[in-house]
């Protein structure tokens, strides 16, 4: 009897052992949802207003408000906007009334409280962020703003508050460029918010237009155009709402990649009858020659972060694989070893990783290397999946999809989740996501 | 006796099916289905000799992610040329096409890498370099847009245009 209770016991010790011993063999797995089990749980409440009511109008307006500024934090892979349901008050008369263990027992960390007033032209509001935990003010700031630009405040103040739980900038205020054939059916130039609201239409081609990129400074686009008839580079100042053409050659100009310091941009350029890689001085228009391969196609380079190597694709082995060069063209190695189509690489903005279009046995799905592991994740797998392009925090990830029928972007984050449709008209493709922006209402 | 005679013929069937089985390369990965796509073009019917022949250049089509020139498609490639070799005033314009699958950038390099072949069968005929344009429109001109190899096949192309 004691002997088999003594069995027992070991079996279940032995259980208990291998059970705290199995997760470590799955570290890379661990990694890569660390972040999963440290939400910093917020409540956003409903506005308080100053006046007894603005009108019906402007009350829906103001429930949108505290549910868009909801949505962006929410965004934030570290940060939970707790449901509202679960809130103990809808509403918190600052600073009268508040009871912290209300909060706590739910497990809401952070109180955000905004008092919301307007005289129809101007909209203002007072934002206060609390830790219930320690019951004290973390952030406190008056924003004012015209009435059509709230939206644009609330992001403005997601991104405060986002700095101020995780210390670092959120991106509710970037932006994302793409192609779409909504309202005319050519494929145009396009630059909605990072939620995809706000779509507006840049270039009036009535052509082709492919590959965006935007510049390190967000203040230029570069892309690829049939408007004269032939692949052009050409490049949109966001602030001057001008076109200039970047490079013209005989043969095509394809796939432009901004340098990090901005100044140079690399692409393929067919150069007498073979795609070869070259970089262009902004500046000079000076143009240097970077890959001689005469029988091979050289396409879609991206810069490293650091300026100091460029990724791109080459069907040098004769298929479409991922490499990676000096950015003057030298000590050239090849990235991607599986699967016999890789292309479209973007180098995410810590440099740690790159991700691209890759095709399986069930399609194109996006890929990710991170360096430190070596292979590939696929962080697809319904429909079609292209043109992975990382956000300026590496966080996220815009791409597009054919998974509901017609192409449309996507963001997810950087492991899979979180997947959230940003376009619905038209066919849109090859996304582009800006540098951090800091909008001014002043 | 007999038995080993039997199992000798066996032996001999297998063996020969094998051995003219083996030589059989492999395919790179994606094996490409070789089809001939329907042509797009439908020849005139001759009803009488004219007096001046007319230039009639046919479009070429390629294999899934290839830019060689496929072997079903040399007749007419080097029809093309010949007539250009006759029509010694002509200038032509390349434009090379994919089908949608794979990424529209990609698609673009390939695209100019299918009118180039082209062009370099036609240089090495004869046809000097400078009556040859190229341009790629990658997969963004479709003929259909059918999500099967019967219309990708036909949008795999290189299609001739007389330029003056």
């Amino acid at each position: 009897m004691t002997g088999d209770s003594f069995r027992h016991i070991v079996i279940a010790l032995g259980i208990v052992l291998l059970a705290t011993f199995l997760p470590a063999q799955g570290d890379a797995y661990l990694q890569l949802t660390d972040y999963g089990s440290s939400l910093i749980r917020v409540a956003v409440l409903d506005y308080n207003l100053r006046a007894e009511s603005y009108g019906a109008s402007w009350d829906s307006t103001i429930a949108t408000l505290a549910q868009i500024l909801r949505d962006d934090l929410d965004y934030s892979p570290f940060i939970e906007v707790v449901d509202t349901s679960l809130y103990p008050r809808r509403r918190v008369d600052f600073p009268k009334n508040i009871d912290p263990f209300e909060w706590t027992r739910q497990g809401i960390q952070v109180l955000v409280i905004g008092d919301f007033d307007t005289d129809g032209y101007e909209v203002s509001l007072k934002m206060v962020v609390w830790s219930t935990t320690g019951m004290s003010k973390m952030f406190k700031h008056d924003y004012k703003c015209d009435a059509v630009q709230a939206r644009r405040l609330t992001h403005r103040i997601s991104d405060d508050i986002h700095k101020i739980l995780t210390g670092e900038e959120g991106v509710a205020q970037t932006q994302i460029s793409f192609v779409s054939t909504r309202w005319s059916g050519k494929k145009e130039l396009f630059v909605c918010d990072y939620d995809g609201y706000a779509p507006r239409r840049i270039t009036n081609s009535n052509s082709i237009v492919l590959s965006p990129d935007w510049s390190p400074a967000g203040d230029k686009i570069a892309y690829m155009s049939f408007k004269n008839d032939n692949p052009d580079l050409y490049i949109y100042d966001v602030y001057k709402n001008r076109e200039t053409l970047l490079a013209h050659h005989v043969g095509q100009s394809i796939t432009p990649s901004w340098s990090p310091d901005g100044r140079y941009i690399c692409y393929s350029r067919d150069f007498s009858g073979n795609s070869e890689l070259f970089l262009v001085d902004t500046r000079t228009n000076e143009k240097t020659r970077l890959t001689y391969t005469p029988y091979s196609i050289e396409s879609s380079p991206c810069f490293s972060p650091t300026g100091r190597e460029i990724a791109f694709t080459s069907d040098r082995s004769g298929a479409p694989q991922i490499y990676i060069m000096d950015a003057m063209g030298a000590n050239c190695r090849r990235l991607t070893f599986e699967g016999n189509y890789n292309d479209g690489a973007d180098w995410s903005p810590r440099g740690d990783k790159i991700c691209y279009t890759s095709r399986n046995n069930y399609g194109f799905d996006i890929a990710v290397i991170d360096f430190a592991a070596g292979t590939p994740i696929y962080l697809t797998s319904v429909g079609n999946n292209e043109n992975p392009y990382w956000s300026p925090d590496g966080y996220h990830i815009v791409f597009s999809s054919s998974r509901t029928g017609r192409y449309q972007l996507y963001t997810m984050n950087w492991d899979g989740t979180d997947v959230r449709r940003i376009t619905g008209l038209g066919k849109n493709s090859s996304p582009a996501w800006s540098p951090r922006y800091k909008w001014s209402f002043d | 006796m007999k038995h080993s005679m039997w199992i000798l013929l066996v032996v001999t069937i297998f063996l020969s099916v094998f051995i003219t089985g083996c030589p059989k390369k492999t395919p790179p990965p994606p094996p490409p289905p070789i089809e001939t796509p329907p042509e797009p073009q439908i020849e005139e019917p001759v009803v009488e000799p004219e007096p001046e022949p007319v230039l009639e250049l046919r479009t070429v089509f390629f294999d899934y992610d290839k830019y060689n020139i496929r072997s079903d498609q040399q007749a007419r490639l080097t029809d093309n040329a010949e007539q250009l070799r006759q029509f010694s005033d002509v200038s032509v314009m390349l434009e090379g096409h994919c089908d949608d699958r794979g990424t529209n950038e990609y698609n673009m390099a390939l695209g100019a890498k299918r009118s180039n072949a082209i062009r370099n069968f036609l240089s090495e005929y004869g046809i000097a370099a400078t009556r040859v344009q190229t341009k790629s429109y990658g997969e963004e001109r479709p003929v259909c847009s059918q999500s099967e190899e019967s219309c990708w096949g036909r949008n795999r192309r290189v299609e001739f245009f007389v330029i003056e």
